[in-house]
């Protein structure tokens, strides 16, 4: 009984340990702020929603290695993602849209399966994109665009 | 006497039925039709030269190009914002401007096609950048985007 109990002690330290490790070598890339419309992108992330949402505030935070400089994890706050709930996950950087094989485009992943792309417009800029990688199409009050708010990057 | 009001209605409700499908549609061959909100920063507002008293907290465009002509119409509605509404405080303020449109395509920073907007009432050309057939986005002189914030981006959506 002693052992598993020590066991299991070490199994949680070592997991521990891995955070910290993992959160050690993170440095924020970016904080993107934005307001997009509800319905779509509520569905994309397979989240149930009333015809009442017509808007979702968000703040995504992007972490890369510190010393390799590679995407490592993201956070998503805003619609459903709040408090203890923030979606968090491994985001990377791919190549192509619908009209433009050399765009540059992060795919934030989850545990979930759900994803979502984003179109790197530019450095300080994010557009999402569709399950066909297609730029997601607005309205007159809100747009599928998230801009940096923190470390900008001066062009 | 009834029978004849009814008749007059009828008339009167086909003809405008008529009437209306006459009418050039919004969306007709070479016209393409933008909206979108985006903020009121320095730039945007010496281009649209709002004057400098005015509380603008951001701006509501309709943007129509006529690809034809390569004219457009554009309609830039700003204010103090209404709180818990998408709208302003007494409807705002509304620039109508119309004028011509040239179509760049530069190498730097990006190869997208740039629409640039000149009309007598701006005070320098409105650059838009086209991200793809239903996006727009606004753009400065160097053809760098425009960076949003919390509220809005600098982007137009395809309506029509």
């Amino acid at each position: 009984m002693k052992n598993r109990i020590v066991l299991l002690g070490l199994f949680f330290l070592f997991q521990c340990y891995s955070c910290l490790a993992q959160e050690k070598n993170n440095i924020v890339y970016g904080v993107f702020d934005g307001r997009t419309p509800c319905q779509e992108l509520a569905k994309q992330l397979n989240v149930k929603t009333g015809s009442e949402c017509i808007k979702i505030k968000w703040r995504l935070i992007l972490y890369k290695d510190s010393i390799t400089g590679a995407p490592t994890v993201y956070n998503l706050m805003g619609f459903v993602y709040r408090n203890e709930n923030v979606r968090r996950g491994k985001w990377q950087i791919m190549k192509g849209t619908d009209t433009n094989p050399e765009a540059v485009v992060y795919q934030l992943a989850h545990q979930d399966s759900s994803f979502l792309l984003l179109l790197e417009a530019d450095q300080n800029i994010l557009l999402f994109l569709d399950r066909n990688k297609k730029l997601m199409v607005g309205n007159k009050d809100f747009s599928y665009a998230l801009s940096r708010v923190a470390k900008k990057i001066t062009r | 006497m009834l029978y004849t009001r009814f008749l007059l209605v009828m008339i009167l409700a086909s003809l405008m039925g008529t009437n209306s499908c006459s009418q050039p549609n919004a969306g007709d061959a070479g016209s393409s039709v933008y909206v979108g909100s985006t903020p009121c920063d320095s730039l945007i507002r010496s281009t649209l030269q709002i004057p400098p008293g005015l509380t603008c907290d951001f701006i509501k465009w309709k943007v129509r190009l006529q690809k034809d002509s390569a004219t457009f119409q554009l309609a830039a509605q700003y204010g103090e914002s209404k709180p818990n509404t998408n709208g302003f405080f007494n409807d705002g303020h509304t620039i109508l401007i119309s004028g011509k449109y040239l179509v760049e395509h530069p190498t730097k920073p990006m190869e997208n096609k740039i629409y640039r907007l000149e009309g007598v009432l701006l005070q320098q050309p409105v650059l838009l950048v086209e991200m793809d057939e239903n996006i727009l986005h606004f753009a400065d002189v160097h053809n760098n985007l425009l960076i949003g914030n919390g509220g809005w981006g600098y982007i137009l959506n395809k309506t029509q």
